[in-house]
């Protein structure tokens, strides 16, 4: 336990930068996760995850191209964020295709856009930096992969992610809760629908290289879904998934780096999964639900 | 003298020209009145609600207006209360979230709920006989306290119009007393209401005025001759013994 002590203390200032920003990246996620829970749009974050792997390797193969490096941290989100918006909007439009319906839209749609990406990836390999550079390890996720630049992009990126947040939360709130009602006010609900969304979408990607495309949506569902054992206000339960995201991260990164072979996604989902179950123990979880 | 509350002119509604629920409806109401809107399951009474509100398609906007002007023009002067069985009750709220949110479009974008603003919302919970049940998560209210918490939400919404969709569906004889107390005292202080209702047996003792619908005005006036209007069984048809006998079940 001492040595995992001075583990901690003893890293080096990127990787407290790391850490940082994976805690930070957490806890936004864990709040966005409240909303897009009560939004039913779990698998959408799903699909968004997966969906990025294709834009990161078209900016990487581009930033070699243009010489600029295809690891430029500004350029593999941008990428990341244009296929995964596109995957989130083929869904619905999948979904209106006759016998198809939402989970096969889904299902169609994370399938081949991460199929595109993996043989982009393998394309991305050939180049040197590809590798050397940490593009393998999108898929799980690692801290110990990134550097500043990336930390910094990904931390800028949660961080106005939880701006807008904050910013709209009663509108979220309303529209979450009572759609019919939040437009009998007039409130935009179709523009906070694709806020929403592209908040989700900002959220996984800044996440995505140290939470791995793979399992990103975990710290966007599985801390909200844990968060749901306690009672309150809106404001309290999203705000407990937010600690309880923070601390998966963090969790993640720590174990990550303790433990070399250990990709930290798969420790930050971990980590979310166990709080989860802890939570299940409290008084009234296993009872809860709609009783009318 | 002013514009009716709520006049519709030859409206018509539904999601597609095939699937037409409400056709051609011609009605208006008076500043003040309580009228209930009745008719069979599937006549399209919720469809009505939505369509007046833009909810759901309509074929011509143009052919509703409340106070003389189009929905958007006086929109904080209409509430909505939608069904409580379309609503999701595990969304993580409190009672108190709920009631604020009818505080929202008043308080603007980006405003955050302040004090007066959760005053306003307890003094409304209060009227609807919830003032213990603020804090409470809205997943463990009973269907009657959910019931009166929309009643309450639309209540801070200090709307002049207000339309109901089954205000009184399966609810404890306490929430009933409580919900038809609080309209009628909204109607007394010149407000106009328009409730969807099913139970022909306490539309007589709730509401002054009925309108009778399948998908099609079929009668409009005092609750009582309305009612007992031929065109109650024009209405229902066959379907009126089954839906007793629904509603006892």
């Amino acid at each position: 336990m001492t040595s995992f002590l001075d583990d901690i203390a003893g890293i080096g200032q990127n990787t407290q930068l790391a850490l940082a920003g994976c805690t930070l990246f957490g806890g936004v996620a864990g709040a966005v996760g409240t909303f897009v829970l009560a939004r039913r749009r779990a698998l959408l974050a799903d699909v968004a995850g997966h969906a990025s792997l294709p834009g990161v390797c078209v900016a990487f193969l581009i930033g070699e191209s243009l010489g600029i490096g295809g690891r430029t941290p500004w350029l593999l989100l941008a990428g990341a964020a244009i296929s995964a918006l596109l995957a989130a909007w083929c869904v619905p439009l999948l979904a209106r295709l006759r016998g198809i319906g939402p989970d096969g839209a889904v299902a169609v749609t994370l399938s081949f856009f991460f199929g595109l990406g993996t043989v982009l990836l393998s394309s991305v390999q050939s180049h040197a930096s590809g590798s050397q550079g940490g593009l393998r390890s999108l898929l799980f996720g690692s801290a110990a992969a990134t550097n500043r630049g990336d930390i910094i992009a990904l931390a800028t990126l949660a961080f106005a992610a939880l701006v807008v947040l904050i910013a709209l939360f009663k509108e979220f709130s309303a529209l979450a809760f009572d759609e019919q009602h939040a437009q009998s006010l007039g409130l935009p609900v179709r523009t906070l629908d694709l806020v929403l969304m592209v908040l989700l979408v900002a959220t996984v990607v800044s996440g995505m290289q140290v939470a791995g495309i793979v399992l990103v949506v975990a710290l966007l569902v599985t801390p909200a879904a844990a968060a749901r054992a306690f009672r309150g206000s809106i404001a309290r339960v999203t705000a407990i998934g937010a600690i309880i995201g923070a601390l998966s991260a963090a969790i993640g990164v720590i174990l990550s780096l303790r433990f070399e072979e250990l990709p930290t996604g798969s420790a930050m989902t971990l980590a979310a999964t166990a709080i989860f179950f802890v939570t299940l123990l409290l008084p009234g979880r296993m009872m809860r639900g709609a009783l009318t | 003298m002013s514009a009716a509350p709520l006049e519709l002119r030859g409206f018509s509604a539904g999601y597609s020209a095939s699937e037409i629920r409400v056709a051609d409806a011609t009605f208006s109401l008076a500043r003040g009145t309580m009228t209930a809107l009745v008719g069979p399951n599937g006549a399209g009474k919720s469809t009505l609600l939505k369509g007046i509100l833009r909810l759901t398609p309509v074929h011509d906007a143009s052919s509703v207006r409340f106070f003389g002007e189009p929905l958007d023009r006086v929109r904080s002067r209409v509430a909505y209360l939608p069904q409580r069985s379309e609503i999701d009750w595990t969304f993580p709220a409190c009672a108190l979230d709920v009631v604020a949110m009818g505080l929202y479009r008043r308080l603007g974008l980006f405003r955050r709920v302040g004090r007066a603003a959760r005053d306003e919302a307890l003094a409304a919970l209060a009227l609807v006989g919830l003032e213990d049940a603020a804090s409470k998560p809205i997943g463990e209210l009973s269907g009657g306290q959910r019931q009166r918490l929309l009643v309450a939400r639309a209540l801070v919404q200090r709307a002049d119009i207000v339309l109901l969709d089954e205000p009184f569906a399966n609810v404890d004889e306490v929430t009933e007393q409580a919900i038809a107390s609080v309209l009628q005292k909204l109607r007394g202080e010149g407000t106009t209401i328009l409730a969807v209702h099913h139970d022909l047996g306490t539309v007589r003792s709730i509401f002054e005025d009925a309108i009778l619908f399948n998908t099609r005005v079929l009668a409009h006036g005092p609750a009582r001759a309305t009612l007992a209007d031929i065109s109650v069984a024009r209405a229902y048809g066959i379907v009126l013994e089954q839906e007793h006998a629904g509603r006892i079940s």
